[in-house]
């Protein structure tokens, strides 16, 4: 294994030495990947070939890797079936995620900024409350949030998964993080301009911050959008369902037929994959910057 | 009328004449007689017909021949009546139990509820009582079969019409393509040793593994209904004096005997032929079973999918034993909420529907179900099914009559309930297609005298916090600008965070479902008692007394297994695979990263669905790989098979972390990526120089320097996984036997499967509690001051 060094800052007689002396290890490198990512890709293979094969195919023993007679008949069958109005279940989907993420934001953006700049009594004692809910388990939470939304009324509705989670304490301390780091200059000449605090937040604040908003934009987005206990919890009319939801539902209604199980499957996931890997640099970004989930 | 009732039959398999020739010892379904005027006329509603008038919704499970029957009735009793309007609601089975337990108390419910018979009692006091201008009880009872109508008299009082007998025992179905190519009969079996005979040259096999069962009969259903109706063709009883029941008998052992040798005679595999792999319909329709144990209403529920099998498909008598009895239990029917605004009308419908004797019968000729109204059987033509054999007509009825309603005894609500729940839970489940709920709905549910709930009082809007309002003057606008952002805030984390917190403690002290009222705050007193520390102390019981802890206990160690597996592999593989990125060519590294990061982007429940599929034991990528690796099939059940273990670990369980492993190394590995990249190069330079190979670099270079990240890292996979609940929740439903029920599934399933909230919060503030424990030694043990 070479050394993992910028070409041009190594002396060059190093770098030949590496070189050679990882020559056959180089080649068993790439092979072990390979051999890896193959791994890893494989079970997204098989369900994209198996959403192309034939009923009768996707039921023959032993199975092959690829379809023999590729088909769409089984995207047009859930294209067709009233029962998946595949746009409701994105449209709930893109709802749930936006709204967290534009809630979420907004006031961990608010409160991170109070948190970073401000000086009031009980100011420690409260973050460190929101800092023990982040250690407390979405089991813990559910069944009490459970019972509060079926007393406003909130279950099977959309909004039951976004009032619950409105301040995301995560997402308060990474804020607060970056808000720090601030000068308190800027923010005191704005004032002594006269600005008011909503402008200082909205104008000096945000700003320098959007970097860290787009990170936690995509992460808030990406786990809305795949979370399952809690729309599982909230949500139990069908045309309310959020993607995830929906897949467990249509993978138990019709799970004789796997071809079209894997069809269901790929048409909820692939678009959003794709969107994902597009913004993957932030995400990682995002996790690496903050320690995951 | 006969020719049309023929005819109908025919074009849906058959289904409910063959079943009933089931019980005159197989002889043919299409006998003569002449057509008999029905008791009543089509479209009988006795008077009122024109006052009926406004709009009734109606809830139903979901299943297809079932609704497409309601809404023909519908359809035709909106014709009679046209200032009515009926607005149908259906819901997956799962959904419609939880649905009806929460919208019941609450009062949200539809006017007319389809309910299984066994339920009903059990919401008796949200259900209205069948007035007596509808039916009495007394008509009822000389209308409708007493297994049927059992369910639905609580306490003497009738909360609903009865639409089947739910019998799945006495026919089994036959793929007659299969049986034509290796000889075996489609017509009956005159003992069970040709019938096993059959069955076996029906089986395929390829090495030991069966890749075609002769006869699936291993599901929940299956197993109890061919277990309790050989008991009776034993000549035995399951039901002792006092109508519990009984298996210490010498019948109920000799049927236990006949259903071992089915299993020993290789015609069926119950790891890969049950309720969670290859359920009967699935597998019969899939044509992976020849034959197969199961409703007469799976095949118009399949018929639509897979026309092809269904051309094919017969239902052939099984032979019976000494006594030609089945076991049944009750069916489906209709009830009427005790809340409905519309309660004329939805008797009038829910009477249409159930007690027309024609259109009841053309319900259960559209859904392939036994009626429950005996005039449908005992109308002359009807019984010349069973006439051929005088007696057995009178034995499938009586026993009928034996299995529920003896079960069913006119007891008190909570008795007949319980015993009733017994055998019928675990039959009923696997009705909807939703095959994934039977593990734990063969449980006794344990919610049983509900004294009426009503409605749970609105809350009211969370109040201002008075605290911060008193404590900020309202001087500068920085104070105001704090106060505004802060005070709804504060207000917000009060009701939204604070409030559950206490709730959820609150709650761990009590004997707590939200389907019984409380007396007082949040429901929590009267009905649902405090117990102090009872539902803790019940998590350590160790004799066995409470079902509950055993599970809880087997959760708690399932998720420890699981969390001290993930983390090592985690790390295992998360480690050198970073470093290996590192190391290969800098345009490429993106593109591994990627490839291993794309399943961290997957929603966990599609992650589950693909390994589900992968893991298939017929069809499956895992099974193909080794076959084609080792050279001989390889059938093995994955996540089904409790039998297999690897040292002391569950393979299912196994299966699950491999899954897991796949979905979740994506996030640690980045981390560590980011970590390595922070490395400075004058440290691993000083190494090479030093003549350290790549192991000693990492061993000695890389890993220290990254120990503060793994710390981090270690922390937080092992917190993760300590919640794990999506694939568990998908893949395996904590089955088989528990082996995956992990603690987050079992809250989850005590909550809002089984309602029993109190339990449940207990649960999760143990399981809140192990985490913290956990992430605190972990990180004292995994300290580290090391800087550079």
């Amino acid at each position: 294994m070479s050394v993992a060094v910028e070409p041009r800052t190594r002396p060059p007689r190093l770098a030949v030495a590496g070189q050679q002396r990882s020559a056959l290890g180089r080649v068993m490198l790439y092979a072990v990947l390979a051999a890896l990512s193959a791994i890893a890709v494989l079970p997204f293979l098989w369900m994209v070939f198996g959403a192309f094969k034939t009923g009768q195919e996707i039921r023959q023993f032993p199975p092959d890797l690829l379809p023999r007679e590729w088909t769409l008949d089984n995207f047009r069958t859930i294209l067709d079936d009233p029962e998946m109005p595949l746009l409701t279940f994105y449209k709930n989907s893109l709802f749930v995620a936006v709204m967290n993420v534009v809630v979420q934001l907004f006031l961990a953006s608010l409160l991170g900024y109070i948190f970073a700049k401000y000086a009031f009594r009980g100011r420690q004692p409260l973050f460190w409350y929101l800092m023990l809910l982040m250690m407390i388990p979405p089991s813990v939470m559910m069944i009490p949030s459970y019972l509060i939304l079926s007393r406003l009324g909130l279950l099977n509705n959309l909004w039951g998964l976004v009032v619950t989670v409105a301040i995301n304490p995560f997402a308060v301390f990474v804020m607060r993080q970056f808000i720090t780091q601030l000068p308190n200059d800027q923010i005191e000449s704005a004032r002594i301009d006269g600005a008011s605090e909503w402008r200082i937040y909205l104008s000096v604040v945000l700003p320098q911050v959007r970097p860290a908003l787009a990170t936690l934009a995509l992460l808030e987005f990406m786990f809305n959008w795949n979370a399952y206990l809690w729309p599982l919890i909230v949500l139990t009319e069908n045309s309310k369902r959020t993607l995830p939801v929906i897949l467990t539902w249509y993978s138990t209604q019709h799970g004789a037929q796997l071809n079209l199980v894997m069809a269901a499957s790929v048409l909820l996931v692939i678009p959003v994959l794709a969107f994902f890997l597009f913004t993957q640099r932030w995400i990682v970004a995002g996790l690496t910057l903050t320690g995951g989930k | 009328m006969k020719r049309t009732l023929a005819a109908t039959l025919s074009s849906t398999a058959a289904a409910l004449a063959l079943v009933l020739t089931a019980c005159s010892g197989g002889t043919g379904s299409s006998t003569g007689g002449n057509g008999d005027a029905s008791p009543t006329g089509p479209g009988g509603g006795d008077g009122g017909a024109g006052d009926m008038t406004g709009t009734l919704r109606v809830w139903t499970h979901q299943n297809k021949s079932f609704n497409k029957s309601y809404k023909a009735l519908a359809e035709a009793y909106m014709a009679e009546h046209p200032d009515v309007e009926i607005q149908f609601e259906t819901f997956v089975y799962d959904t419609y139990i939880q649905t009806l337990q929460t919208s019941l108390p609450a009062g949200t419910e539809a006017d007319v509820l389809q309910m299984f018979g066994s339920w009903t009692c059990s919401y008796s006091s949200n259900l209205a009582t069948v007035p007596a201008d509808v039916m009495t009880v007394a008509d009822a009872q000389a209308a409708y079969f007493p297994g049927p109508l059992g369910g639905y008299l609580c306490d003497d009082q009738l909360y609903g019409l009865p639409q089947e007998s739910n019998v799945e025992y006495g026919a089994v179905l036959v793929n007659t393509d299969m049986a034509a190519a290796v000889g075996t009969s489609t017509d009956g079996w005159a003992t069970y040793d040709d019938f096993i005979a059959d069955a076996q040259k029906l089986t395929v096999k390829d090495g030991n593994a069966i890749t075609r069962a002769g006869y699936h009969f291993t599901t929940n259903d299956g197993m109890a209904y061919t277990f309790l109706s050989l008991i009776l063709q034993n000549g035995g009883s399951y039901l002792a004096d006092d109508g519990s029941f009984t298996f210490q008998t010498p019948e109920a052992k000799a049927s236990m005997e006949l259903m071992k040798r089915f299993v020993d005679a290789g015609i069926t595999d119950p790891t890969l032929f049950g309720d969670t792999t290859n359920w009967v319909g699935d597998c019969f329709f899939t044509e992976i079973c020849a034959m197969g144990l199961v409703g007469p209403w799976v095949v118009p529920e399949y018929a639509g999918d897979f026309p092809d099998v269904a051309a094919v498909t017969k239902y052939a008598p099984l032979p019976t034993l000494d006594n030609a009895h089945f076991a049944a239990d009750s069916g489906w029917g209709l009830t009427v909420s005790g809340a409905s605004q519309q309660q004329a009308l939805a008797w009038d419908f829910v009477k249409y529907v159930a007690a027309d004797q024609a259109n009841a019968q053309q319900w259960n000729l559209g859904t392939s179900t036994l009626p429950a109204l005996q005039a449908s059987i005992e109308a002359p033509r009807a019984t010349s099914w069973c006439r051929s054999c005088p007696t057995s007509s009178r034995s499938s009825t009586s026993s009928i009559r034996r299995s529920t309603s003896a079960a069913c005894p006119t007891a008190t609500a909570s008795s007949t309930t319980s015993s009733c729940r017994t055998c019928s839970t675990c039959c009923r489940t696997a009705r909807a297609s939703t095959r994934r709920s039977r593990p734990s709905s063969s449980r006794p549910t344990r919610s049983d005298a509900d004294p009426c709930p009503s409605p749970p009082t609105p809350r009211a809007a969370p109040a201002r916090s008075p605290a911060t309002a008193a404590r900020a003057g309202s001087g500068s606008p920085q104070r105001r600008f704090r106060k505004i952002v802060l005070t709804p805030s504060l207000a917000y984390l009060a009701f939204f965070t604070l409030l559950p917190l206490v709730w959820v403690v609150a709650l761990s002290f009590f004997s707590y479902s939200p389907r019984r009222e409380g007396s007082g705050i949040g429901g929590l007193g009267g009905a649902n008692p405090f117990v102090g520390l009872d539902n803790y102390r019940g998590m350590l019981d160790n004799t066995g007394a409470n079902p509950l802890a055993q599970t809880f206990q087997q959760s708690l160690l399932v998720t420890v297994i699981f969390a001290f597996l993930v983390l090592p592999l985690n790390l295992m593989i998360t480690l050198p695979l970073a470093s290996m990125i590192e190391a290969v060519a800098r345009r490429l590294r993106p593109v591994f990263r990627t490839i291993f990061f794309m399943p961290v982007l997957t929603s966990a429940v599609a992650v589950a669905v693909i390994w589900t599929y992968v893991l298939n034991p017929q069809f499956g990528l895992a099974n193909s790989l080794l076959t084609k690796l080792t050279g001989h099939s390889t059938v093995i059940a994955w996540i089904n098979d409790p039998t297999l273990v690897v040292l002391g670990v569950p393979v299912a369980l196994l299966a699950v972390i491999a899954a897991y492993l796949w979905m979740d190394i994506g996030y640690n590995l980045v981390i560590f990526i980011a970590a390595l990249q922070g490395i400075p190069h004058s440290v691993t330079e000083a190494a090479v120089l030093d003549g350290a190979n790549a192991w000693q670099r990492f061993r000695y270079v890389t890993l220290p320097l990254l120990k503060p990240t793994i710390m981090l890292t270690a922390v937080l996979t092992m917190i993760s996984s300590f919640q794990a609940f999506d694939l568990f929740q998908v893949m395996t439903l904590g089955g088989p036997d528990r082996q995956t029920r992990v603690l987050a599934l079992d809250i989850y399933e005590n909550a809002f499967r089984f309602q029993s909230m109190g339990w449940a919060a207990a649960e999760s503030l143990v399981l809140m509690l192990l985490v913290l424990v956990v992430a605190l030694v972990q990180s004292r043990l995994l300290r580290t001051t090391w800087e550079y």
